[in-house]
């Protein structure tokens, strides 16, 4: 004969829906509580076939609350879909971009030597080694300094 | 004392719980014992929303053994904290409404 507790946990096993290891954390999780509900009770001088029957009743149905988190899964995991799609989407344009620019013949800017980029970071004044390309992006440096430090005319 | 439905403010309750590290069954007593036992409600309903909050990066989890028993010990997070502040505003807002409303009467 199964007792209260262990009918709610087989209705609950049953209606949930999810990853697997996520409805045992909750089972087990259940579970470990609803022996904590019935020892205070029992500590309260409940009988311990008694006990267990009032802790099973105060949990309410074991369906509604498995359609309450069914309906939380759901909602998560067409997010996630959604995040994957968008995440999908962007791959495929950056791709998509990068075989244009090299059909019409333009190729990526070449990326400095690290340690050319991390001069620049640490001591952007100290002029750069000879190996070391005088290029921002594509534009000479004096360029940017002028246009940064030079008032503009009107 | 009549007992009150509360479903709408249990992310509110459950977060202002969990400003100490307690498990699942130390939720529903400590919502219970400190609302008077007006807030008595179908323990199970505390589950989906602890996942919920804890999948929106409100809450973090582990287990931990208490006296040779396993327990889900559940705490507030730095953004579940700031989420508390907004809702206790909104709260207070809403509270001092209806006070305002009611004083006028």
């Amino acid at each position: 004969m199964t007792t209260p507790y262990e009918r709610l946990l087989d209705e609950m096993a049953a209606t949930l829906r999810g990853p697997r290891q996520a409805r045992r954390r909750l089972l087990d999780e259940i579970a470990e509580d609803f022996k904590d509900g019935v020892e205070a009770e029992s500590a309260a001088g409940v009988a311990p076939g008694a006990a267990e029957a009032l802790v099973a009743a105060r949990f309410g149905s074991p369906t509604a609350i498995a359609i309450r988190w069914n309906s939380d899964q759901a909602l998560r995991r067409r997010a996630m879909q959604r995040n994957t799609l968008v995440l999908m989407t962007a791959v495929a344009m950056a791709g998509a971009l990068g075989i244009t620019q090299y059909a019409s013949g333009k190729s990526s800017p070449t990326p400095l030597p690290t340690r050319c980029t991390q001069a620049r970071l640490i001591a952007p004044k100290i002029p750069m080694a000879a190996d070391c390309p005088n290029k921002v992006g594509g534009r000479d440096e004096a360029v940017i300094r002028r246009a940064r430090y030079e008032p503009q005319k009107r | 004392m009549a007992r009150e439905p509360f479903s709408g403010h249990l992310e509110l309750l459950l977060l202002a719980a969990l400003q100490r590290p307690r498990h699942g069954y130390g939720v529903i007593e400590y919502v219970r014992s400190a609302s008077g036992g007006r807030f008595d409600y179908p323990d199970g309903t505390v589950y989906p929303a602890l996942h919920r909050l804890e999948a929106e990066g409100l809450l973090r989890s582990r287990w931990s053994v208490v006296d040779g028993r396993r327990r889900r010990v559940y705490e507030i997070t730095g953004r579940g904290k700031k989420a508390l502040a907004g809702q206790r505003r909104d709260w207070e807002r809403f509270t001092s409404s209806v006070r305002g409303v009611l004083e006028q009467t």
